[in-house]
């Protein structure tokens, strides 16, 4: 359960956090028996994208595939939710985005998880020219418009480990 | 210089006329000079008219030059009837013509009467007028003396002209070779004081040697008066003892006389009583001698005193007796002796035995002109008789000078013919005077052996100077001349400097150490300066450039002053021809004639000026050329000079249309991928929601709330993509439309248009502000776009910049569309960081990008920059804090209504 020092709100499936910190996060508990997998109770996804309308877009999908999913529009908040949130094992993110690059984010958010936390990145990007460098070369890339099979597929992977 | 032969001549048609007007001018101001002389005594004379014309030995020409001397030497021929000397001063002329070019004048003169006057001289007064070896050697170190000193006061003139150089513009007046000035000084120096000597010194000495003349006369008419007065008062004694023996008788003649008697007298009488001498002698056959000036009846003295009488006996009339008449009275009556003497008695008596007639004494009456004496030579009676009464009078007192020839005006002037006579009253024989007569030969000679050792002793002084001021002065000049060259060597780069222990002068020795000096520091400086100048060649010459200098007045380019050899490398001209008039503006190409005009028009120091331009290439083709030059001040202040470079950018300029091409291409890559980008943003958002809405329905929830909002979502997204795909309309124009009158307005839209989804991306606003409507440019629209897109890209560039250096404040982009009198004005003002100062001069260089690399090509604001040229226009770039403004400035299009019909 998140635990930010602030008491989530359940409206329905998707709880607001009051704190003004985090707002434009869209933090959701996974709901038992909605005829998804379930597979790390503890587990959920955080996906990244300055994109704001698409949020609740993603939300809905990735639920659906049965993940407890949170979203950001945010890359620098996003980076604080990963660092304080230890539920997060798997965070996708966009590459272009305003106030930070999902390149810079993923590098500075590695050398700042601790070494017990295991988080598995992922790029979600419309850029086909988009190259990492070699440190990130494990770091699995899909492009916009999202093969949304094998992005569920890369998920599970990872989670199931 | 005019062309010379060897003797220094030039040819006669050279000589401006002026020459010889001013060359006889001076020969007859010479000819009146030469008649005042200078007499140095006994008819030797300086004669300095030649100087005159010998103070302009530098100015005339040499034919000039000899004219004026033959004009003012004419004197000895009309004057004096003397050829000779006229031929001599002439041949002077001729040497010292040839010869002062290249020696000195003074020298040449010494050596001219070295080498030909002296010789000449000889030979015409000894061999021709056969003169005596003291009169020919006197002539000959006269004139050689007068001679020099001649062209002595000539130069002595020269240089107290040339000091102050009133006649500066009339001819070329050379300055003195210290050669010619040291033996100017050495020669004066002897001369002139020895002539002004010799002139001071004439009076007395004439005067003296007259003396010693009149001395003898006087002695000798006082000894020949002394001896008449004893004679006459002995014979009176014995004459009248004679009578007192009764010897004589009253009224009879005494034919026989005693032998004490006979020796001297011819015939003894007594006067009877009352009976005058008169009557007497004309009872005797004769007549007395009375002077014009005792008309009256002669008289005897009533004193006892014996006198003589002057009478004419018999026919010869000529001849004088002379009568001894001696008061005796005899028994209270008077009873007078008469004795008339022999003719030779008188003459015995006051003749110095052994002397020659000429030179002796005799007996004159010069009231009558008569001589007591018979053999008196005819030329002595004629010089004496002929004596006027003034000259008879004063002969009385002092020596006079008689001559048979006025031999006061010739050169050779000698006073040896002359007499020099003196007269004494005889007491005993009124009316007579005793007069001697004495050549001035002796005493002439004597002055002259004088005069000539001085002349020779003048002359061996000039001589001896001559040569000791020719060497001093060769020395001297010799040790200028090395401190003039060590002064030229200056000027050439590594001489060694010689040594100056030979200099005798103190002040040329310090500064020849001076120079030494200043020659090594200087050599120094120069070898600094030579290794900069050909490092600066170097440049010059090898890189691909042409480095030029042009004279800057009034902003005008004037003349081209330098330009680099690697001229002939890039346009195949030679610096001289690039150095001739015109040669860059007539060779450049029609069409950037203007255009190129107006480039470098209004040069103002301390600006930079730049052109591109065709230039013809010696072979005919064009080269494109970069040129840049700037102004600065020169030395000297007075001007400017502008320095500039001219570069060959014609590969940059083949490959240009390739590259607008490429960055095209580039643009395309960039346009393409930011499209994908964009495009696959509301792709991958239909996508999700096309997928989301295909689970819920596969799971059965279609609740209608939840999927219209989805759907609506779904078609905004489709607007959005279609709208990004606009922009990629400009890639498929072709360029080669040819261009027409375009609504730039029109323009502004469409690529606003094309622009502004990339722009809302990243939060940017484009506000478009009319102040001019209806503005028409002749161009393409495409191109127009491409650079308008080009400035819209960099603006939000840069404004993203600023966002990722935290700056978040909202990005806008400002197209302002305006004209002025000829241009239409479209104004790009962004509110990013703007551009650097150091960034500013160099944005619109090809290549130059501040964009990290793979995000710009760095040609994007190149190419605008060369479309906008292309068309006319100017597309120039401002910064400030507020951020940075393009302005593209377009000649608006003439035939707008016809196009806009």
């Amino acid at each position: 359960m998140p635990v930010l020092g602030a008491k989530p709100v359940e409206i329905g499936y998707v709880y607001i956090l009051a704190d003004n910190e985090y707002s434009g996060c869209f933090m959701n508990s996974l709901q038992k028996g909605a005829g998804a997998q379930h597979f790390h109770s503890s587990s959920s996804i955080l996906l990244i994208d300055d994109e704001y309308e698409i949020l609740p877009e993603y939300q809905e999908f990735f639920e659906l595939a049965g993940f407890r999913t949170l979203t950001c529009a945010d890359p620098v908040q996003g980076m604080a939710m990963v660092l304080e949130t230890p539920d997060i094992a798997v965070v996708i993110t966009d590459l272009r985005m305003a106030n930070l690059d999902g390149i810079s984010m993923i590098k500075n958010l590695r050398a700042a998880l601790p070494a017990e936390r295991n988080v598995h990145f992922m790029i979600l990007t419309g850029d086909a020219s988009s190259e990492l460098c070699d440190d990130l070369a494990d770091i699995p890339i899909f492009l916009k418009p999202a093969d949304t099979d094998a992005l569920v597929a890369a998920i599970r992977t990872v989670l199931v480990c | 210089m005019l062309s010379r032969n060897w003797t220094g001549f030039p040819a006669i048609r050279n000589i401006p006329k002026t020459d010889f007007l001013i060359a006889l001018f001076v020969g007859v101001a010479g000819l009146f000079l030469n008649t005042f002389e200078l007499k140095l005594g006994w008819g030797t004379n300086f004669v300095i008219g030649n100087a005159l014309v010998y103070v302009l030995v530098r100015v005339l020409a040499p034919q000039s030059l000899v004219l004026a001397i033959s004009v003012s030497s004419i004197g000895s021929i009309i004057l004096w009837n003397h050829l000779w000397a006229w031929i001599v001063s002439v041949c002077e002329a001729i040497f010292i013509a040839i010869f002062a070019p290249r020696s000195s004048p003074v020298r040449s003169v010494v050596l001219y009467w070295i080498v030909a006057g002296a010789p000449l001289l000889f030979l015409f007064y000894g061999g021709i007028l056969k003169l005596d070896q003291l009169s020919v050697a006197l002539v000959v170190a006269k004139q050689i003396a007068n001679g020099i000193l001649n062209v002595v006061i000539g130069e002595i003139i020269y240089v107290a002209i040339l000091s102050r150089n009133p006649f500066g513009k009339f001819g070329h007046w050379q300055k003195l070779r210290v050669e010619c000035f040291t033996v100017m000084l050495f020669m004066g120096t002897v001369l002139i004081p020895a002539t002004v000597y010799m002139a001071l010194d004439r009076p007395s000495r004439e005067r003296a040697a007259m003396e010693e003349v009149n001395r003898n006369l006087e002695s000798r008419t006082t000894v020949a008066d002394a001896k008449l007065s004893a004679w006459v008062d002995s014979r009176t004694v014995l004459l009248r003892g004679y009578a007192e023996n009764g010897a004589l008788r009253r009224g009879q003649s005494d034919v026989r006389l005693p032998k004490e008697f006979s020796a001297e007298f011819q015939k003894i009488a007594f006067l009877a009583p009352n009976q005058s001498l008169a009557e007497f002698v004309s009872a005797e056959g004769g007549s007395v001698i009375r002077s014009t000036a005792a008309k009256g009846p002669l008289s005897f003295p009533t004193g006892k005193r014996a006198r003589l009488v002057a009478l004419n006996l018999g026919q010869a009339r000529s001849n004088v007796h002379f009568a001894l008449v001696v008061p005796h009275v005899r028994n209270g009556q008077a009873n007078d002796i008469v004795a008339i003497l022999r003719p030779t008695t008188l003459h015995d008596l006051v003749e110095i035995p052994g002397q020659h007639f000429m030179d002796n004494v005799f007996v004159i009456s010069p009231a009558q002109g008569k001589f007591a004496l018979t053999h008196v030579a005819s030329n002595v009676r004629t010089l004496v008789g002929s004596m006027p009464q003034s000259q008879q009078a004063t002969a009385v007192t002092k020596p006079v000078l008689l001559s048979e020839v006025d031999y006061d005006r010739a050169i050779t002037s000698d006073l040896r013919d002359t007499q020099i006579v003196r007269l004494r009253p005889i007491a005993a024989l009124p009316e007579w005077q005793v007069a001697s007569v004495l050549p001035l030969e002796p005493a002439v000679l004597k002055a002259r052996a004088v005069q000539l050792l001085h002349f020779l002793a003048v002359i061996t002084f000039v001589f001896l100077i001559g040569l000791l001021a020719s060497h001093m002065s060769l020395k001297a000049s010799n040790v200028l001349r090395r401190v003039s060259q060590a002064a030229a060597d200056l000027t050439q780069f590594g001489r060694s400097q010689t040594g100056s222990d030979d200099i005798f002068i103190e002040e040329v020795s310090e500064i020849s150490g001076t120079i030494a000096i200043a020659a090594a520091s200087f050599g120094r400086e120069r070898g600094a300066l030579a290794s900069y100048q050909r490092r600066l060649n170097s440049i010059a010459q090898h890189a691909p450039i042409i480095v030029y200098a042009v004279d800057v007045a009034d902003g005008e380019g004037t003349v081209m002053t330098y330009i680099s050899p690697s001229l002939q490398q890039m346009l195949g001209y030679s610096t001289a021809e690039g150095l001739t008039e015109n040669w860059w503006s007539r060779s450049i190409h029609p069409d950037d004639y203007e255009y190129c005009m107006a480039a470098f028009r209004h040069l103002v120091p301390g600006k930079v000026y730049a052109a591109e331009y065709r230039i013809r290439h010696k072979n005919g083709h064009y080269v494109w050329v970069y040129d840049t030059l700037s102004v600065e001040p020169t030395a000297q202040g007075a001007e400017h000079e502008a320095v500039g470079i001219i570069m060959d950018i014609s590969e940059r300029k083949a490959s240009e249309d390739q590259l607008l091409q490429s960055d095209k291409m580039a643009s395309l890559g960039r346009m393409i991928s930011g499209t994908a980008h964009e495009l696959n943003q509301p792709l991958n958002f239909i996508k999700m929601a096309a997928s989301n809405l295909r689970e819920n329905a596969l799971r059965g929830r279609l609740e209608a709330e939840k999927f219209i909002p989805k759907l609506e979502n779904v078609l905004a997204q489709v607007e959005r993509a279609s709208a990004i795909l606009l922009q990629m309309r400009v890639f498929g124009r072709t360029s080669k439309e040819a261009p027409s009158a375009i609504n730039i307005q029109h323009t502004v839209e469409a690529a606003i248009l094309m622009a502004e989804p990339q722009m809302e991306l990243d939060g940017t606003q484009l506000i478009t502000e009319v102040k001019a409507s209806d503005l028409y440019v002749r161009a393409l629209p495409v191109m127009l776009e491409q650079v308008l897109l080009n400035l819209f890209i960099n603006a939000n560039d840069a404004i993203r910049s600023r966002h990722d250096a935290g700056d978040s404040r909202e990005g806008e982009i400002k197209i302002t569309i305006d004209c002025n009198e000829r241009s239409a004005v479209i104004t790009v003002a962004d509110n990013g960081p703007g551009v650097a100062p150091d960034v500013l001069p160099k944005i619109f260089e090809p290549f130059f990008t501040t964009k990290p690399p793979k995000e710009g090509t760095g040609l994007g604001l190149s190419i605008s920059y060369g479309i906008i040229r292309d068309m006319g226009g100017v597309l120039r770039a401002k910064s400030s804090r507020k951020g940075a403004r393009f302005i593209i400035e377009l000649p608006l299009a003439e035939t707008v209504a016809a196009e806009a019909a």
